[in-house]
């Protein structure tokens, strides 16, 4: 079984931002997976960015930098490989 | 251009030929991303969804608006200017408009009329021109919710003072609607600029995008009530639509296809529009001018030199409108359009809702060759 590893997983408000903001992320050599939005963010339709958490704090800066607003910011730990 | 062997010029109902990069970027949406977009994060779904991104980007960009939320893909024009009208007034409102509208603005108002909004219409010239100080005038004898008014005419290509009614209604407190069906792709625009509250422009036209979409733009903070109500591919939880633009207007799944062909006319426009629109001009003089030498003819709105949309509409005082038209098709295989173009209050301005007119519409693609053959076309069919 592999290892579990540190996520911060970025909600949006609607798909256009969560699209924006992985255009952001991709300037900003920041390496974002889109991910279904998992139920921890309050809803489960729409996409979500993860990142690594050691990339977190400078995908804050990013999405801030471009006007981006997250609906929500959640961190979690997940089996799946690093992005 | 010669294309098939027809030479087009009903650019104002529909552009075509298409150009190659909106033909490739269709077929690369229907091959590459198929998926729903803005529903699911497969990659297809995403790969649909990025187009839609893009697109919007793109026209957001070539139509000078900052925040591309603020433009909402519709069906069409005829669509979102439904949108607009039910979306702003209420029973009771007042409505200041010009007597030279499309059905697609007349028609609904008609309904809401029957619904208790009071529709005041301000008569045009009878080059279809509307003076803006009759609008004022018209706006400031009532509490007005909204003036429209469309950019240009698809019956005279008369062009409307839009940033002048655009003051005298927020001088009023009111809102300015603009249908911008024949102006969007054949002028350069700066949406915010020009004021306007609402544009809605039509995908198919200059914008030179298939047909299945057209765009609605909304300055932001502006609270419009939505159409139509579904899925948005997001919050789905909430009963109600999302409140975010532009999730708010576009339940439903997005026509991808359409939309990433539109994206790519944007990007070919924004790099050829200020030559096409040169182009377009040049050949509207040329086809006035030779119109202008044919017996019976009468040309339709402003005067030569005058600054219009590519449309010239003709009547003759002997042949009927449809029996040239039809001419033109079938005996020199020149597609225009006869009739009252869905604008009988453009034709009943301009003495013609008995007569209809025969329209040529210029756009991409057309050569000063075509409207040479279309001019000696004309000659032989009024002699």
């Amino acid at each position: 079984m592999s290892e579990s590893h540190a996520f911060v997983v970025y909600g949006f408000s609607s798909t256009h931002d969560a699209l924006s903001g992985e255009k952001l992320l991709e300037q900003a050599r920041i390496a974002c997976v889109t991910i279904p939005a998992p139920r921890e963010l309050g809803e489960m339709c729409g996409l979500a960015l993860r990142v690594c958490e050691g990339d977190a704090e400078a995908a804050d800066a990013a999405l801030a930098a471009g006007g981006l607003h997250p609906s929500g910011r959640i961190r979690f730990f997940d089996r799946a490989p690093e992005s | 251009m010669a294309h098939d062997g027809i030479i087009y010029l009903d650019h104002s109902a529909t552009s075509w030929p298409k150009p190659p990069e909106v033909v490739d970027a269709v077929v690369d949406a229907l091959t590459r991303a198929g998926g729903n977009p803005h529903r699911g994060a497969h990659s297809l779904a995403l790969a649909a969804s990025r187009l839609i991104l893009e697109s919007r980007s793109s026209v957001a960009e070539l139509l000078g608006v900052r925040d591309p939320r603020d433009v909402i893909f519709v069906p069409g024009c005829t669509y979102g200017l439904n949108l607009a009208l039910k979306g702003v007034l209420r029973r009771g409102d007042r409505v200041v408009v010009s007597s030279v509208e499309h059905n697609a603005v007349t028609r609904p108002l008609a309904r809401l009329a029957g619904s208790g909004v009071k529709v005041v219409t301000v008569d045009a010239d009878s080059a279809g021109l509307v003076d803006a100080d009759d609008v004022e005038a018209a706006v400031m004898s009532g509490a007005t919710t909204a003036v429209v008014c469309q950019h240009a005419s698809n019956v005279t290509g008369a062009i409307q003072p839009v940033g002048d009614l655009a003051d005298i209604a927020h001088a009023a407190g009111a809102v300015l609607i603009v249908d911008g069906a024949q102006a969007t792709g054949h002028m350069k625009l700066d949406l915010e600029a020009l004021g306007a509250d609402i544009y809605v422009a039509s995908g198919h036209k200059g914008l030179l995008g298939p047909q299945g979409v057209g765009v609605l733009y909304i300055k932001p903070g502006l609270e419009v009530r939505e159409l139509i109500q579904g899925g948005s591919g997001g919050q789905s939880e909430n009963p109600a639509m999302p409140v975010e633009r532009p999730d708010r207007y576009e339940a439903g799944t997005l026509p991808t296809p359409a939309i990433a062909g539109l994206g790519a006319a944007a990007r070919l426009l924004a790099v050829e529009q200020e030559r096409l629109i040169d182009e377009e001009q040049r050949l509207v003089r040329l086809l006035m001018e030779g119109l202008s030498k044919i017996p019976g003819l009468r040309i339709l709105g402003p005067s030569l030199g005058v600054e219009r949309a590519p449309v010239v509409s003709v009547v003759h005082d002997r042949i009927a409108a449809d029996r040239i038209a039809y001419e033109l098709d079938a005996k020199y295989k020149i597609a225009v359009r006869a009739g009252l173009h869905c604008a009988p209050w453009a034709h009943r301005t301009t003495d013609t809702l008995l007569t209809g007119a025969v329209r040529f519409g210029i756009g991409r693609g057309v050569s000063a060759s075509d409207i040479d053959q279309a001019l000696h076309a004309m000659s032989e069919i009024c002699s």
